[in-house]
């Protein structure tokens, strides 16, 4: 008996200090971002932005980071409708696939939910607007700077998944800006990682041994570049192999440092975040000139947040290190 | 009154714990939250453990048979994706259903045979099957996203019996029939004989063969219809749906009362409440707005808390 | 009489060993037959080719006078014969009325079960069987010699006329043997045939009507009841007389103290237990199953709790925490179920012996010493006299009384001054029994002090040089064993007030 109340009371305690202590007041505005792999530092860099972006708005707006760990599509939808009952004033999501995430999207658009897309789009469904990187754009700033690096020839692979829309898009645009500046460099493979560092080792190891010509290697997203920078260390050809990363994930800022990592291609998901707050703020309250988004208030259906090159040159600088070394937590 | 008291006093001792934590959750939650105690979130907390939900259901027969079943987490994706691709080239929608379903029962069959013949932990084989079943839909589908089905077949998904939605429909009258099976079926009880002391239910002239065999098929063949269904909510399908769905099933199963160490233990209500519990612990996570973070940690907690209530406490009563 | 199963040179051979030479008998209806025979002597084998479990190499088998094929229990079912396993084959997370219906449920359109009707004919057969017990309950719930019955009523409830009992007492109390008997004697008279196994030779010749010897696979001869000595049946089952069972008692009772246990106590399990053991003695501690013998040893052992009472070893107030404490400290367990508790039957022989000394073997940075593995490990089988004699073979591959030597050698290594032996022979052998007895005098000549649990009586008797009886968790009384009897023991055991 007396063990048995232990446990029972134990189990009520865990319940009441989990769930209880979070008032719920109504009087404020709550506006909710949805992630998939929730946990990720880039979706944290994205939630940082939408906090400052609230902070400006005001004291009364409430902000809160939901969705799945895994990249799955299926359970982010879920979310999507479970957050939807709260019935918050604004809904910002990004998409862990174009489609599934349709009718979710439009249930909560339906129920009078604002939603705005960012860092990965819906199209077909209803959102207001969408606040992305042209991924097509990022892969070009990318092959500038393989191009330069590698002085306009040579041979180069490319880590992605295929299938996976950004990653494309960011290898469609790598490819197309080296054929249109430096014709004389060559894509010589695809490398597939499944968006994992230890994969992207042993594929960009297995690479490298079955084409030596092989002199750069250039990742679409976060993860291969330290994987590939890993692969070249282990077969001794640091320096002669160039790896440009995606993203700035801490590994890869340490492998800048090194120079393992001659470069990385940012995109800027502060600024996609904090847009997206703003969008859904605009979209939230209407203003009495007609919107082309009844009950809506305006909001552009489209804006990009533009990417970058970071060199570990750029690293020298204390107050730049630190920020990205320091990715914001939640 | 007195009925149900005396239902409660007769239940599964773990149900009994599982049940009151329901309980003390919805009270907490309903004072913290407005929107919780409504028709519609009850609705959508249902509806998002669903395929869990009815994957589970098949799930317990295998845990109780003495095994498990971990490639459901690639069937599952599989299902969705061969749904969506038929559909997509203009198969009938219930020709392409019944394709999905047998390949999934040949899925389940290969697990089994894999088993029988290795003589190797259905842990590993199924997880075999697992990996390579993810690898497939990887292939098959080239990473993307399978969408743009035709508008007949999205009419059809959305459409609602009784204001229900298809899955939900498709998990109360699975449910009901597992009940009833579970209780009531030769071969369905069986599962118990072969999971309790496999030894003596060969004895017994049980074919134990064909009990693993049938436990696995329809293991395999509820996963698929969980990925149909995930295509008609979805409208569409991708590999990357039912990440660590094996999971979710198998510790729903677990909440439910069922023994992974030894078989022969374990019921359908039992798995239905479990499979509720997680429900409203996802739910309520969402609607707390508690980092999901801890989760995972909390679902842990109250796993063991039950298993110790069950296994340790109760135990002498 | 007619004959039930005629079987007629029948032969069996495994991976090569032929375990069954040409073996001819004859069992008949309204008789208890039984088998005896040295484990390994093919009793069991012969059983299982009746069951339908084996198939047999070569021979016929005839029932009612046709020839039977018996390849799948099913087909002997089918023909009227059912074996009670040594291993239950009931299910016990299963009720009762399903165990017994199991495999052949009333059922009706796609194959739903009618519960109702089971239970109802299950309720009928567990009274014809006189026994009172709920049909909805629970296996797990019911004690052993309970599920033995359960599973005699399973196969009567399939009419089945010959009755294979594979040591269906090993596990029983006397009492509930007895009862066993009264209940084969009732269905004797019915006219079933019934063969029974036991390497109880007191039980075989209480109730048999013939006998049946074999040895090394070979049938040595049946005798009739009246035949059927003790002397005799041991002599052909060895195929030597044999005049000396026992080993002699104690040479001298004068040693130290090394056990002493004063008011032990365990809520629910026993109370007040009072004893000492002295170097150089065996203590005998008679009780059956559920008398909280098992319990104290455990207790002793620290692998369950003492709620009072203060034990001393050699001298020193001791409580074990924890069974590898007291292994440290000189008091092992010999566990009464050498399968569950006691012996890793997947590892070797050589890793069975010296899994409760690894200290002993461990060098420097905690690596085992293979080489002293392999003399320790030789040294004990010579000693206990293992078959095979090889110390890498797996201790599953092993005969039950070659198992219990293998479990003895692995106390053994570590040295023990006070040994607790919990049913030491349980399911083994007549040749190996003694062996293990003799071995056990052996060592306490060498001065050891030895608490040896037993619920055979025979062997409290033979072995032990005072009998502690336990009965319901109660010390009955402490005897010295000089012109000792079984019914003064039983007496004892059952009696209201014990002699201290």
């Amino acid at each position: 008996m007396h063990r048995k109340f232990i446990v029972v009371v134990l189990a009520l305690a865990i319940v009441m200090s989990v769930f209880g202590l979070s008032a719920f007041a109504q009087e404020k505005e709550l506006y909710s971002m949805i992630v998939f792999t929730k946990g990720a530092e880039y979706f944290n860099w994205t939630y940082a932005g939408m906090v400052d972006a609230a902070k400006i708005l005001g004291d009364h707006i409430e902000t809160e980071l939901q969705g799945p760990a895994e990249w799955d599509a299926s359970l982010e939808a879920r979310t999507i409708d479970q957050v939807a009952v709260k019935q918050p004033n604004g809904m910002v999501v990004a998409s862990a696939d174009e489609a599934t995430l349709v009718p979710a999207i439009n249930r909560a658009i339906d129920r009078g939910i604002p939603v705005i897309t960012f860092d990965n789009d819906s199209p077909d469904s209803k959102r207001l607007a969408y606040v992305g990187t042209d991924n097509y754009d990022f892969g070009a700033v990318g092959a500038k700077a393989m191009g330069e690096l590698l002085g306009g020839k040579g041979e180069v692979a490319i880590i992605m998944v295929p299938g996976a829309g950004s990653m494309e898009e960011r290898a469609a645009g790598f490819e197309a800006e080296l054929a249109r500046s430096f014709p004389g460099i060559k894509v010589a493979t695809i490398i597939n990682d499944e968006g994992d560092v230890a994969r992207a080792e042993s594929a960009t190891t297995a690479a490298l041994l079955a084409n030596p010509n092989i002199k750069g290697v250039f990742s679409t997203h976060g993860y291969g570049g330290p994987g590939a920078a890993a692969a070249v260390r282990t077969l001794g050809r640091v320096g002669d192999v160039v790896v440009i990363a995606s993203d700035y994930g801490g590994p890869v800022l340490e492998l800048l440092k090194t120079g393992e990592i001659a470069a990385t291609v940012a995109d800027n998901p502060y600024l996609l975040g904090f847009q997206a707050m703003m969008f859904a703020y605009q979209a939230a309250h209407p203003t009495d000139h007609p919107s082309q988004n009844p009950p809506f208030g305006h909001v552009p259906a489209l804006i990009y947040g533009g990417s970058y090159i970071i060199t570990g040159e750029d690293l020298q600088d204390p107050e730049i290190a630190n920020l990205y070394e320091n990715p914001p937590q939640f | 009154m007195n009925k149900v008291i005396k239902a409660v006093r007769g239940m599964d001792k773990q149900m009994g714990v599982i049940l009151f934590l329901l309980v003390v959750i919805t009270i907490v939650m309903a004072l913290d939250n407005p929107y919780f105690l409504t028709v519609h979130n009850f609705t959508v907390m249902a509806e998002g453990f669903l395929f869990e939900g009815i994957m589970a259901l098949a799930m317990t027969l295998v845990i109780v048979s003495g095994g498990i079943d971990i490639s459901v987490g690639g069937v599952f994706p599989l299902s969705a994706i061969l749904m969506a691709l038929m559909v997509r080239s203009g198969y009938n929608y219930y020709l392409a259903m019944l394709i999905v379903l047998l390949v999934a029962a040949m899925i389940g069959f290969i697990n089994n045979e894999l088993r029988r013949i290795l003589k190797i932990h259905p842990m590993i084989v199924t997880m075999a099957m697992l990996l390579t079943l993810r690898g497939l839909n990887l292939a098959i589908t080239d990473g993307r996203v399978i969408s743009r089905l035709p508008l007949g077949f999205i009419e059809m998904a959305n459409k609602r019996l009784m204001g229900l939605s298809w899955p939900m429909l498709a998990y109360i009258v699975l449910a009901m029939v597992w009940f009833v099976l579970s209780k009531k079926q030769r071969s369905f009880l069986h599962v118990y004989f072969v999971g309790g002391n496999p030894a003596s239910a060969a004895l017994s002239g049980i074919r134990t063969e064909n009990v693993y065999r049938m436990v696995y098929m329809l293991s395999s063949m509820l996963a698929a219809v969980a990925g149909i269904l995930a295509t008609m909510v979805y409208n569409s399908a991708s590999s990357n749906f039912g990440q660590g769905i094996e999971m979710r099933v198998i510790t729903a199963v677990a909440i439910g009362g069922a023994s992974l160490t030894r078989g022969g233990i374990g019921s359908i209500e039992g798995t239905i409440l479990g499979s509720l519990f997680l429900a409203m612990i996802y739910n309520a996570f969402i609607m707390s707005g508690v980092s999901a973070y801890y989760q995972d940690v909390f679902t842990g907690l109250m796993l063991v808390i039950a298993v110790v209530l069950r296994t340790q406490v109760f135990r002498k009563e | 009489m007619r004959e039930a199963v005629g079987i007629d040179k029948v032969s069996k051979s495994f991976f090569g060993n032929k375990v069954l030479h040409d073996v001819s008998l004859s069992i008949k209806y309204g008789e208890i037959h039984s088998i005896c025979g040295e484990n390994g002597a093919g009793k069991s084998t012969l059983m299982k080719i009746i069951g339908g479990i084996y198939n047999s190499d070569g021979g016929t088998i005839t029932v009612n006078g046709e020839e039977a094929s018996l390849r799948t229990p099913q087909e002997a079912y089918l023909r009227g014969i059912g074996i009670v396993h040594q291993e239950l084959s009931l299910a016990d997370n299963m009720p009762v009325w399903h165990n017994i219906f199991v495999n052949r449920e009333i059922t009706g359109p796609l194959g739903f079960i009618k519960r109702r009707d089971m239970q109802q004919r299950a309720s009928e057969i567990l009274e014809k069987l006189d026994m009172r017990v709920d049909p909805r309950a629970k296996v797990s719930t019911l004690p052993f010699a309970t599920k033995q019955m359960i599973e005699i009523g399973k196969l009567l409830s399939m009419d089945v006329d010959v009755l294979i009992l594979d040591e269906p007492t090993s596990a029983l109390s006397e009492r509930e043997s007895q009862a066993l008997f009264d209940l084969l004697l009732s269905l004797k008279k019915q006219g079933k045939a019934i063969i029974f196994i036991s390497h109880k030779l007191d039980e075989v010749r209480q109730i048999s009507d013939r006998v049946t010897v074999l040895r090394d696979g070979r049938l040595v001869g049946t005798l009739t009841r009246e035949e059927a000595t003790t002397d005799r049946i041991v002599s052909m089952m060895v195929g030597r007389d044999i005049d000396e069972f026992y080993p002699p008692k104690a040479k001298r009772r004068d040693g130290k103290i090394m056990l002493k246990c004063s008011g032990l106590s365990r809520k629910d399990k026993f109370e007040d237990i009072s004893f000492d053991v002295r170097e150089g003695e065996i203590l005998g501690l008679y009780g059956l199953v559920g008398s909280g013998r098992t319990e104290v040893a455990l207790s002793l052992v620290g692998a369950d709790k003492i709620d009072s009472g203060t034990v001393e070893l050699d001298g020193m107030s001791f409580r074990a925490r924890s069974p590898r404490q007291a292994v440290k400290s000189g008091l092992c367990y010999l566990s009464e179920d050498r399968k569950q508790l006691g012996l890793f039957l997947e590892m070797t022989l050589e890793e069975n012996f010296v899994s409760s000394s690894l200290e002993r073997v461990t060098g420097q940075f905690g690596v085992i010493q293979e080489k002293q593995v392999k003399s320790i490990s030789e040294q004990l089988m010579e000693q206990l006299g293992v078959v095979p004699k090889r110390s890498e073979a797996l201790a599953a591959s092993l005969s039950g009384g070659n198992q219990q030597k293998v479990l003895l050698g692995k106390w053994l290594s570590a040295n023990p001054r006070v040994l607790i032996v919990d049913e030491p022979s349980r399911g083994v052998d007549i040749g190996a029994k003694s062996n293990i007895h003799f071995l056990l005098r052996e060592l306490a000549d060498r001065g050891m002090a030895i608490l040896m649990i037993s619920s055979d009586l025979p062997e409290i008797l033979g072995l032990s040089d005072r009998v502690m009886v336990m009965h319901e968790g109660r010390l009955k009384g402490i005897l010295e064993n000089t012109d000792l009897t079984q019914e003064g023991i039983m007496n004892v055991a059952y009696g209201e007030v014990g002699t201290p």
